[in-house]
């Protein structure tokens, strides 16, 4: 990725937490459409660290969501099926 | 194989006993008499199995649970015993704003099942974990198949999964798609 440095006199910004995206939405169109992201720089290292490691090739848990995740720990520990689905059950042991 | 579906075993929705994966601390089992024993990491496994005389095969306490999964092999000669399979969530022991997420389509690693009893054989709206891979014996399934999902279904589960595993199709696609252009461009013609 080009880097692209701005001084901070130059220019006024937000200033992020480390963990926090501030991101900039287009004039009038609501969250809709992004204009910029800013990332604390710690954040950003980490991100250039990833990009480093893998190349082009992103592994897919970098795209989990943060649902699917829940959904899936939420499983993995049993606790999605606090009942049975007798129903089901019984068409399986028919 | 105790499982039943006229139709194959790809794409049937069973129930199945699926075993949780086993994390740290690894709890050992000594027999009926022992009191089981606890190692806290699979260093300290490791460096026991190679200073301590620890068997490197051990049989482990892990959790398990009758559930539905999705099968996605098929085994029509029956040497292989184990069958690769996803588990499933309910959708009604998340929060109603990642139900509606999922319903909408838009988490790819969930694909849901509406509540349609005649399809699927579950009498709760479900979703396919494509981050849950496990592989089940086949005589952990319950006999019969209550459900099935249609090829479409399972293309599209295939699609998705190969982006989940991380398998790298493109020397595959390129290969396939010289070889289509090799026979398009013979003389022989296709």
């Amino acid at each position: 990725m080009r880097v692209k440095q701005v001084q901070a006199n130059e220019t006024r910004l937000p200033e992020p937490e480390a963990g926090e995206a501030i991101v900039v939405s287009k004039y009038g169109d609501g969250d809709d459409r992004r204009k910029a992201v800013i990332l604390h720089p710690d954040d950003f290292d980490l991100f250039e660290r990833y990009r480093r490691i893998f190349a082009a090739r992103e592994p897919y848990e970098m795209r989990v969501s943060d649902v699917a995740v829940v959904a899936h720990e939420l499983a993995e520990r049993g606790g999605d099926e606090p009942d049975l689905d007798l129903d089901s059950l019984d068409r399986a042991l028919r | 194989m105790g499982a039943t579906t006229a139709a194959g075993l790809r794409g049937a929705i069973l129930w199945a006993l699926v075993g949780f994966v086993p994390e740290a601390p690894f709890r050992l089992w000594h027999g009926d008499k022992q009191r089981h024993s606890s190692l806290p990491d699979a260093r300290t496994f490791g460096e026991q199995a190679r200073h301590q005389g620890l068997d490197a095969q051990q049989t482990f306490l892990v959790e398990g649970k009758l559930r539905p999964v999705v099968l996605l092999q098929d085994r029509p000669r029956n040497v292989l015993r184990e069958i690769v399979a996803l588990r499933m969530i309910r959708l009604e022991s998340l929060p109603d704003p990642e139900q509606s997420s999922i319903r909408e389509q838009r988490e790819p690693s969930l694909f849901h099942l509406p509540l349609r009893e005649s399809k699927y054989g579950l009498s709760k709206e479900m979703a396919v974990d494509l981050n849950a891979l496990v592989r089940v014996h086949a005589t952990a399934l319950l006999p019969r198949a209550v459900g099935r999902l249609d090829d479409n279904e399972m293309r599209v589960i295939g699609h998705r999964l190969v982006q989940h595993l991380d398998i790298d199709l493109e020397p595959l696609l390129a290969r396939l798609v010289d070889e289509r252009l090799e026979q398009l461009t013979s003389p022989e013609g296709p």
